[in-house]
This record gives C-alpha cells, sequence and structure tokens, in this order.
C-alpha cells in the first residue's frame, strides 16, 4: 500500500536552498485573558522547505492552530520574524492570498449553496483557479455537483472544505486536521489526492491527530506542545533512536514484566531458555510513531514539571 | 494494492504570473451581490420574517381593521383615513430596520461564527467587496420590499401615493440613510455578539420591540411618554414620522409631537445613529474574527 517514497539526498539540497516556503524564527504568540497571559506559541523555530508536507503535532491547545493561522496572516505574531513565500502574512497583499490555500478546521458556512456553486464562487476570486469539474472528481463529489452542502453528509463536507482549499491552485497548501471525520476509504483516497499535490510540487503543511496519517503523507513532522517546538524529525527518526529501541514484554508467576533493549533476541532466547520454553504473553514491539509521540510528550510534560 | 485511483490535478505549471495582479474590488462586490442574493432567496425564514413581512402585516392589519375610513379623530369624519392608508408609512419604516437591522445582524454573526469570514479572508477577496455585496444585498431587499408595499398599497388598497417630486425625494433620503444607520448598527451587533444563537435571537428583538413604541403598529400618539421618549432616541420612530409626512395629507402633523413633522430632527437622529453604527462598525470588524 505504502506509495511514498523518500529520497535522503534531494532532501539534503532542498535544506540547503534559501527559498523555503515558511521561515519561522522566534515566533511567540501571547494573549492576554482575565485569568491571566497565556504564551500560545513559545519562541517557536520551524522551516518547511519547498515541495515538502510537513506535519504539526501536538495536543489539543499545544499551539498547533495558532502557529497555522499566523503562517496563513490571520493572526499578528506578538513578537518573531515569519517568511511564508517571501511575504510577512499579516495583513499580506491579496496576490499572497492568491499563492496560498486553507482548508479549515471545522466550517459549516454556505450550506444554501450546491457544492459547484459554492466553488465556482471562491474560483472566481483567483487569478488562475482550477477547474472546478476537475476539482470535483479529485475529491471524488461527482454527482454531488448541484446538491445543496447542507445536505451532505459530514465526510462529504470535509471533501467540500477540501476542494475549497484547492481550488485556488495554490504552491502553499494548509490543512487542519483534514481528514477528521472521514471513513477508512475516504481517508486513503484522500491520502492519494495529497500525495498526488505533493508529486506536482506543492508544499503542504498540515496538523492531525492522526500518527498513521502523519506516517503515510509527511516527509517531516514536528511536536508542539505548550507552544514550543519539542521535536522534529522524518518518521523514520523522529525521537532519536533511544526512543525507538523495542520492547520485550512477557509475563510469568511475578506478573507482568517490560525491558527494552537494544537485543531482543538474545533477551527472548534467554526467557525462553534457548527455545525450550515458552514465556506467557511474550511479545516484541518495535514503538510505533505513535508510541513515540506520547513518550515524547510525557518526556517533555517531566520536564517542565522539573524546571518549575 | 492500491485500490484508489490516484487523483489527477493540473499542477504548478499551470500556475501563472501572480505579481502584478489585482483582485477587482468593484466586479467582486458585483458577485458577492449576486450571490448574497441567491443564498437570502434560499433561506424560508428570512424570506418571511425579513423580506416579505411588512407586507404580510399590511395584509393583516387591512384584514383586521378592514377598508373604510376608520383611523384618526372620529368627530372629523372628511380627515379619517382607511387602514392601508394609515399604515402604508409604518410598514416602509419597518422594511428599513428589517433590511437594515434584522437581515445584517443575523447573517453577519452566522458569518463569524461559521467558518464563512474566516473562508473568505483567506481568499484574495477584498474585505471591501464582501461589504458590497452586503450593501448589495440591503439594497436589493430594501428597494423590493417597497416597490412591493407602494405596489400593493396603490392597487390592491387604492391608496393615492403623493405626485410631487418633492416628496418622493424625501422619501428617498429618509429610505436609504435609515437603511444604512440600521446596516452599519447591524453590523457592529453582530460584531459584538458572543455567539451566532444570541445574535440570531437577539436580532429579532429590537425591530420587535422599537415597532411597538415607534407609532408603526399603533398611532404614536397614543404611546406612554417614557416609551415615546425612548422611541424619540432611535431612527425607527423619525424614519416612521418622516414617511408619515410623506404620505398621510395635510392637517395629520397635529397628531404628532409639538404639531409639526419635524424633519430635521429625523434627519439628526438618523444621522446620529449612521456615523456611531459605522464608527463602532469599524473599531469591531475583524477580517477574519479574532477568538
Amino acid at each position: 500500500m505504502e506509495t511514498t517514497t523518500f529520497n535522503p539526498s534531494s532532501r539534503t539540497d532542498a535544506a540547503r536552498r534559501p527559498d523555503a516556503p515558511i521561515r519561522v524564527e522566534n515566533l511567540s504568540k501571547i494573549y492576554r485573558q482575565k485569568s491571566g497571559v497565556l504564551h500560545a506559541v513559545d519562541n517557536l523555530n520551524l522551516s518547511v522547505r519547498a515541495g515538502e508536507t510537513y506535519a504539526l503535532l501536538g495536543p489539543n491547545g499545544a499551539g498547533k492552530s495558532t502557529t497555522i493561522e499566523i503562517l496563513e496572516g490571520h493572526r499578528k505574531p506578538t513578537s518573531g520574524k515569519v517568511t511564508v513565500l517571501e511575504t510577512a502574512p499579516y495583513k499580506a497583499h491579496p496576490s499572497f492570498r492568491a499563492r496560498i490555500g486553507i482548508v479549515l478546521q471545522e466550517a459549516t458556512d454556505s450550506g444554501e449553496l450546491r457544492v459547484a456553486e459554492a466553488l465556482h464562487a471562491l474560483a472566481s476570486y483567483y487569478p488562475n483557479p482550477r477547474p472546478v469539474d476537475e476539482l470535483i472528481s479529485a475529491v471524488g463529489l461527482e454527482g454531488k455537483e448541484s446538491q445543496r452542502i447542507s445536505t451532505l453528509s459530514g465526510g462529504q463536507r470535509r471533501r467540500v472544505d477540501v476542494a475549497l482549499g484547492l481550488v485556488g491552485n495554490p504552491e502553499l497548501l494548509f490543512l487542519d486536521e483534514p481528514t477528521t471525520g472521514f471513513d477508512p476509504d475516504a481517508r486513503r483516497t484522500f491520502w492519494e489526492l495529497i500525495r498526488s499535490l505533493r508529486a506536482d510540487g506543492t508544499t503542504i503543511v498540515l496538523t492531525t491527530h492522526y500518527l498513521d496519517e502523519a506516517e503515510q503523507l509527511a516527509d517531516r513532522l514536528g511536536v508542539i506542545t505548550h507552544g514550543q517546538l519539542v521535536a522534529e524529525g522524518t518518521p523514520g527518526t523522529l525521537g532519536g533512536a533511544a526512543l525507538r529501541t523495542p520492547r520485550v514484554s512477557w509475563a510469568d508467576n511475578a506478573g507482568h514484566h517490560e525491558e527494552s533493549t537494544d537485543r531482543p533476541a538474545e533477551l527472548v532466547n534467554r526467557l525462553s531458555a534457548g527455545g525450550t520454553e515458552e514465556p506467557l504473553h511474550l511479545q516484541v514491539r518495535v514503538p510505533s510513531l505513535e508510541d513515540i509521540y506520547l513518550e515524547l510528550l510525557r518526556q517533555h510534560d517531566l520536564n517542565g514539571e522539573e524546571a518549575s | 494494492m492500491k485500490t484508489t485511483t490516484a487523483p489527477a490535478l493540473t499542477g504548478p505549471a499551470a500556475r501563472g504570473p501572480r505579481r502584478s495582479w489585482k483582485p477587482n474590488t468593484l466586479a467582486l462586490g458585483w458577485r458577492r451581490t449576486l450571490l448574497e442574493a441567491r443564498m437570502f432567496s434560499r433561506d424560508p425564514s428570512s424570506l418571511v420574517f425579513t423580506l416579505f413581512f411588512p407586507l404580510i402585516m399590511m395584509g393583516l392589519f387591512s384584514s383586521v381593521f378592514g377598508n373604510e375610513p376608520s383611523m384618526g379623530d372620529p368627530s372629523r369624519p372628511e380627515s379619517l383615513l382607511r387602514p392601508a392608508e394609515y399604515f402604508l408609512p409604518g410598514m416602509l419604516a419597518l422594511a428599513t430596520i428589517l433590511s437594515g437591522f434584522q437581515n445584517l445582524s443575523g447573517y453577519v454573526a452566522a458569518e463569524r461564527f461559521n467558518g464563512s469570514i474566516k473562508r473568505l479572508a483567506g481568499t484574495p477577496l477584498p474585505s471591501l467587496s464582501y461589504f458590497l455585496g452586503k450593501t448589495g444585498l440591503t439594497l436589493i431587499l430594501i428597494l423590493t420590499q417597497t416597490t412591493l408595499l407602494l405596489l400593493g398599497a396603490r392597487f390592491l388598497f387604492g391608496v393615492d401615493l403623493p405626485t410631487t417630486a418633492a416628496a418622493w425625494l424625501t422619501f428617498a433620503w429618509l429610505l436609504l440613510g435609515a437603511t444604512a444607520a440600521w446596516s452599519v448598527v447591524g453590523i457592529a451587533f453582530a460584531c459584538i455578539a458572543r455567539s451566532t444563537q444570541s445574535a440570531s435571537t437577539m436580532s429579532a428583538v429590537p425591530p420587535l420591540l422599537l415597532a411597538f413604541i415607534s407609532g408603526v403598529y399603533f398611532p404614536f400618539s397614543q404611546i406612554p411618554d417614557w416609551l415615546g421618549g425612548l422611541a424619540d432616541l432611535t431612527p425607527l420612530r423619525w424614519t416612521a414620522s418622516g414617511f408619515r409626512a410623506v404620505f398621510l395629507p395635510e392637517g395629520w402633523e397635529s397628531v404628532e409631537p409639538g404639531g409639526v413633522w419635524n424633519l430635521g430632527l429625523s434627519a439628526l437622529v438618523i444621522g446620529l445613529w449612521l456615523v456611531v453604527g459605522l464608527i463602532v462598525t469599524m473599531l469591531t470588524f475583524r477580517w477574519p474574527p479574532q477568538k
């Protein structure tokens, strides 16, 4: 099933290129509320290379959406330097907006419009829009063109959102939790769509709570918590070797055991007395991306408590 | 084992020149107007409670009170007016608050919270085009309501309409001024609202209450002083009295406070609300909305 291949040498080249579509240096966003000062984004550094798909991960309230909204130009940074397509995005010229596409996290607008009407309407605001019929088939809404958006199912409505984000033919696409509410089949179709955009050279920034989605789509992942980027890497390297140590678990009369080891075969050999005994509930697991992600968050929270 | 077909999309090659490009604010404003009108026409509750409401009320009043001269001072039968004649100015004034305030406060609040404005703000559409679209829809609504009311009054109820250019000129500036004032107040109201639900419920309250105390449903002289004093502070009362000056026969000004029409005060109150509403709107409207 896996189709995303990843070429390390082109990545290194991309890192040297100065034209990274997104560059964020020391970004902070502070909200002053009645309950006190909230550091939604706290001294964040980030760079996304041309043509790559970058996934921002993090728990709710970690600062993902605020960061994305600053990159989209919807929010003003409190401090720091943000450059998106060589532009400071906040209150940028409409020609900047013509080059980016945004898929909103949740929207219930335009319910009175038919699918094709909503797409044609939005397309008319852009200089080089995508053909609407092409877009409708790309998101799998053929036959729904003349249906009112308010009568669509949740998943279909979400596909309209994706199509609306793509209608301007963007160089840079922001996807905020794009597949929430999709059934498994729809998610896979959506992933194919994102891969075809990536193959066309579109730079993509996405947030998601699905680690398998991030693993499938992203060239690189960044983990945000408490407004800070605490880890960054490819799906194969995030968290470093230490977090990827295989775990062997088993049970005996004394209870359940788990051990991390770089030499799981040796441990299993010892536990099974050279293969002559069968330990109860024996498992050898390589940590999944989700395990690594959760461990990263746990470690960061521990550090935060020690520091304070 | 891939079961899904990879969708084909035009790539960056199709992306044309971009640096010099600028959106056409006026043309997009016109497109927004057509789209706004289409969306409005598909919302049954708006059609009934905003667009056709004054016409429905006019029909109700005429059904309840009949079409005989019964409004006014019974001791001077020659001055009595038929209900359709008497209520026409009030219904026209009601149209200004419905097209301006109720329409905009409801829709702008909904669009702030349902992602509409956020989506538009993510596109190259200028915010001015959005407002031009709102202005266009509001003009369509008020002109439709006015035309329907005037035609209905003239041809269904046989009301004589003014024949002087001066009367129609007064009518025009009152109509547009009051609608504009209610429009900016409606948008300001939508910007201050905390949620869609509260906004859509609350936006129905001012027209309902003000219509009762501003001499729209009852003669203004029958309103208790303290309520009338409250109404004196709002544009609806002054729009209604201004329209009575245009549509009612001479002599009826004796029923008004002070026995005069007082169009100057109408202009002053409507103008004040227009300016204050505009300032509050400019201070509170965010493109896109901020949490």
